[in-house]
């Protein structure tokens, strides 16, 4: 504003007042024009993005839509299953909504009805029951995927997922490094990972396999349930009823913490070995303490991302690999 | 040229309200319209939820018609199911894209699965038809299970989508009162836009007749020289205007003859008062020659007699002297003419010389210099050589003893012709000079006039816009020299 009162003063002094008002009102009226154009045009671009909702995104549409049915948990082996999930659908241009496979939620049933393109899932403890609703899929024409446990079955379902064999034999190669001394062995069990829980058989297949003539006496076993803190309980119970337990094996990441953690405030550190489960930061401290021998860790993010692979193959041209082993790592002192 | 209609005064005063009020009128419209769209837009937040409960609400009512033809197989019953079903397959949207959004996705499933119900109840009623009761009552359980997954889902979606828009509701409160803000910014702006361009459109109705009102002003003053008033885009204002700056012209011009007029009188009194100044002066002449001839007609007739005498007598120096005298006398009485052929003049001074040698033989000398080609080509005011030598013969030579000297000389310098007469006399001071060349005006001199006088104001009267036909060189005691100076291309200003 200073030059345009300049203007009409320095138009005072050398012409009047009468130019003066009309300088001024000129300007008044280019500036108020000016501003009001800007105002308006502020004000219909703000209305315009006005909206409670936000609008869907539709320039590349999706080319199909899958759905995971997972535990209903937060575990974060599931997160990780999510992120692969997802990084894999935006690679392929398709989305994914969650569900969850517990019975009672009726989600899995009602799978065939929700008219998606392809259905992969997690089966959870009763796999008759998964079973049942995969073939009411499959007849709807559905393509559908297992990932992370295997349902023995006459039809080939493709398969994404660890060998529990396979980590049952790491686990055994892992044991055999630490030295030659008989070993007693008590393998712990969890709700929390369903899919080692379900097929511990052929876990223990693959330990007995890979360090059978060292074990002094059986494997036994502990469960957890989904309560985090439930290896805490373990830890006291197995000490007082089974003394002489040296190594412990645990299936789950959050298990293996909560039970070091009861190790090093008993006082049992160097005593009582652990292989741990999972690559959480935490137990990467302890392996470097030497707290705990050494960790198992699958790749759930793997196994979300081959999961709509396999899916996206199988919708688009019909056939994928029947089985995608997505593997196991031994991370000790030595390696992490 | 016919005026538009638009250019009328009235027109430009009704589009200039009319345009304001439109512009006016049009920006409420827009504060109205952005605030109709908030609240369109706060209606339609909830309107997928009502959309999918009053579908839930279908979906519930749909079931009585179902289980009464199931249970009764009503014809009735089959009619309303068939209908509702209709309605419900009409109610749910055709093609469902895929969208990237959970809630849309999880939308998307509920649409089919209450497709998926309504194929279930169609395959219920054949089954029905069938009389196949297991099938039908299976089928049945399995659509239970899926409507109250249905509702299950619609509850779970809307809940899930109220919790979200609760969020977004803040940032969309937000928003729109920025949006309201710049509003109201915007009235204002535009308000005082209008204000302006009111003022804009009266300053442009009444600049013309300001400035019409200033002209009358200079006018009345005498100003006729103002520049005339711009013309406007009011056709009736521009006919004042336009009339205006040519009356203002032609008063301009009216008055421009006036003065022509006068300033021509003036010229015509200026050179009659002249004339009659010159005829005062040649009659005052006429008089002096009058005066003068009386006794040159006496003494003419008595040199002759004195002439003849002489020659009887044996005089014959005494008759040469009267003979020139006689000469000199009838040069002087018939001439008539004011100005004369040089060849004339110096032919009157000849005569004159002769005298004086007679009259002064040893104290005066006496020299004429001229071209003789000059004599017959130049013409000159008669009588002005003579008298000046006269002068100096007269006054220059008084109080001294030594031989006197005059030299008259006759010069061309182009573009003029150079008469001087310079004696080696007395000489004159600056005050003398100075009266001599500025005479007082001819009706106050006296009426007997000296011969330089009169050929000083002879020369100024023939020659009147040269004031430096004549000019004097003297100084006391150095002799005295008068030059005059004609224009050989410029006539003299003869008296008619």
């Amino acid at each position: 504003m200073p030059g345009p009162i300049l203007l009409c003063c320095a138009t005072f002094r050398s012409k009047g007042i009468l130019e003066c008002v009309k300088i001024f009102v000129r300007l008044g009226m280019i500036i108020c024009g000016f501003l009001s154009l800007i105002t308006l045009s502020v004000s219909v671009s703000q209305l315009l993005k006005l909206d409670i909702r936000q609008e869907d995104d539709i320039t590349v549409a999706p080319i199909y839509h899958f759905s995971i049915y997972l535990p209903d948990t937060q575990d974060s082996f599931f997160t990780a299953i999510k992120r692969g999930a997802e990084k894999a659908a935006e690679e392929q241009n398709v989305v994914v909504s969650y569900h969850s496979i517990d019975p009672v939620r009726l989600e899995l049933q009602q799978a065939s009805y929700t008219g998606v393109d392809g259905v992969a899932i997690c089966p959870y403890l009763d796999d008759l029951f998964a079973k049942t609703q995969i073939e009411k899929i499959v007849q709807k024409q559905i393509p559908v995927i297992l990932i992370n446990h295997l349902i023995l079955h006459d039809q080939p379902w493709p398969y994404i997922g660890p060998n529990s064999f396979d980590i049952g034999r790491k686990m055994g190669t892992l044991l055999s490094r630490l030295g030659n001394e008989p070993i007693r062995l008590a393998i712990v069990y969890s709700k929390k990972e369903p899919g080692i829980y379900a097929e511990r058989e052929l876990v223990e297949m693959g330990l007995t396999s890979s360090i059978g003539n060292r074990l002094s006496t059986s494997i036994k076993s502990f469960y957890t349930g989904r309560n985090p803190l439930d290896a805490e309980m373990v830890m006291y119970r197995l000490l007082r009823e089974e003394p002489e337990i040296n190594t412990l094996v645990f299936t789950d990441a959050n298990d293996t913490i909560a039970a070091t953690q009861a190790l090093i405030d008993m006082n049992l550190v160097g005593r009582i070995r652990i292989i741990g489960f999972g690559n959480e930061k935490s137990i990467i401290e302890y392996i470097h303490k030497g707290v705990i021998a050494g960790t198992i860790a699958i790749n759930p993010e793997r196994i979300g991302y081959q999961a709509i692979k396999s899916l996206y193959e199988l919708k688009a041209t019909g056939y994928t690999s029947t089985s995608v082993n997505t593997g196991v790592e031994i991370l000790d002192r030595g390696q992490s | 040229m016919r005026p538009k209609v638009t250019s009328s005064f009235r027109m430009q005063m009704v589009f200039s309200i009319f345009g304001i009020f439109t512009l006016l009128v049009i920006s409420t419209t827009y504060i109205l319209f952005s605030t109709i769209r908030i609240q369109n837009i706060i209606n339609s937040s909830f309107q997928k939820e009502r959309y999918l409960r009053s579908i839930q609400e279908a979906l519930t009512a749909y079931q009585e018609p179902l289980l009464e033809y199931l249970s009764t197989r009503s014809s009735n019953a089959l009619a309303r199911h068939l209908i509702e079903s209709q309605t419900l397959r009409n109610r749910i949207p055709a093609n469902i894209p895929i969208s990237r959004d959970q809630s849309l996705l999880r939308e998307r499933e509920v649409y089919h699965l209450i497709d998926a119900f309504l194929e279930l109840a169609e395959q219920a009623v054949e089954l029905k038809r069938g009389r196949d009761v297991e099938g039908y009552t299976r089928l049945y359980d399995e659509m239970m299970d899926l409507l109250s997954y249905i509702n299950h889902e619609t509850e779970s979606l809307s809940t899930e989508r109220f919790r979200n828009q609760v969020d977004q509701y803040g940032v969309f409160i937000n928003n729109s009162r920025t949006v309201l803000q710049w509003n109201l910014v915007f009235i204002v702006c535009i308000s005082l836009f209008s204000i302006f361009l009111l003022f804009r459109s009266v300053e442009k109705m009444t600049e013309p007749m300001v400035r019409l009102s200033a002209m009358a002003s200079e006018l009345s003053a005498g100003n006729f020289s103002i520049e005339d008033i711009k013309t406007s885009s009011i056709y009736e204002i521009d006919r004042v205007v336009e009339a205006f700056n040519q009356m203002k012209h032609e008063i301009r011009q009216y008055i421009e003859e006036i003065r022509r007029q006068e300033g021509i009188k003036q010229d015509y009194m200026q050179a009659r008062m002249r004339n009659l100044k010159m005829e005062g002066l040649v009659r005052r002449m006429e008089i002096y020659t009058l005066q003068a001839q009386m006794n040159p007609h006496f003494l003419f007739n008595t040199l002759n007699t004195g002439m003849q005498l002489a020659i009887v007598e044996g005089a014959e120096r005494t008759g040469e002297y009267m003979e020139y005298l006689a000469l000199l006398f009838r040069h002087n009485i018939k001439n008539k003419e004011s100005i004369v052929p040089l060849r004339y003049e110096i032919e009157g001074l000849t005569y004159y010389f002769y005298i004086l040698k007679v009259r002064f033989p040893k104290n005066l000398d006496l020299v004429l210099d001229y071209p003789e080609r000059l004599l017959d080509t130049c013409k000159v005011p008669v009588a002005i050589l003579q008298p000046l030598v006269e002068n100096c013969v007269v006054h220059a030579f008084k109080n001294k003893e030594d031989i006197g000297s005059v030299i008259v000389r006759v010069e061309e310098k182009e573009p003029y012709i150079e008469l001087s007469v310079s004696d080696n006399g007395c000489g004159m001071d600056e005050e003398q000079i100075h009266s001599l060349l500025h005479p007082v005006p001819v009706e106050e001199s006296s009426p007997r006039i000296m011969g330089l006088e009169n050929v000083i104001q002879r020369l100024y009267f023939f020659y009147p816009e040269d004031p430096e036909v004549i000019t004097i060189q003297s100084m006391p005691g150095k002799g005295t020299t008068i030059t005059i100076r004609i224009h050989r291309g410029k006539e003299p200003c003869i008296v008619s």
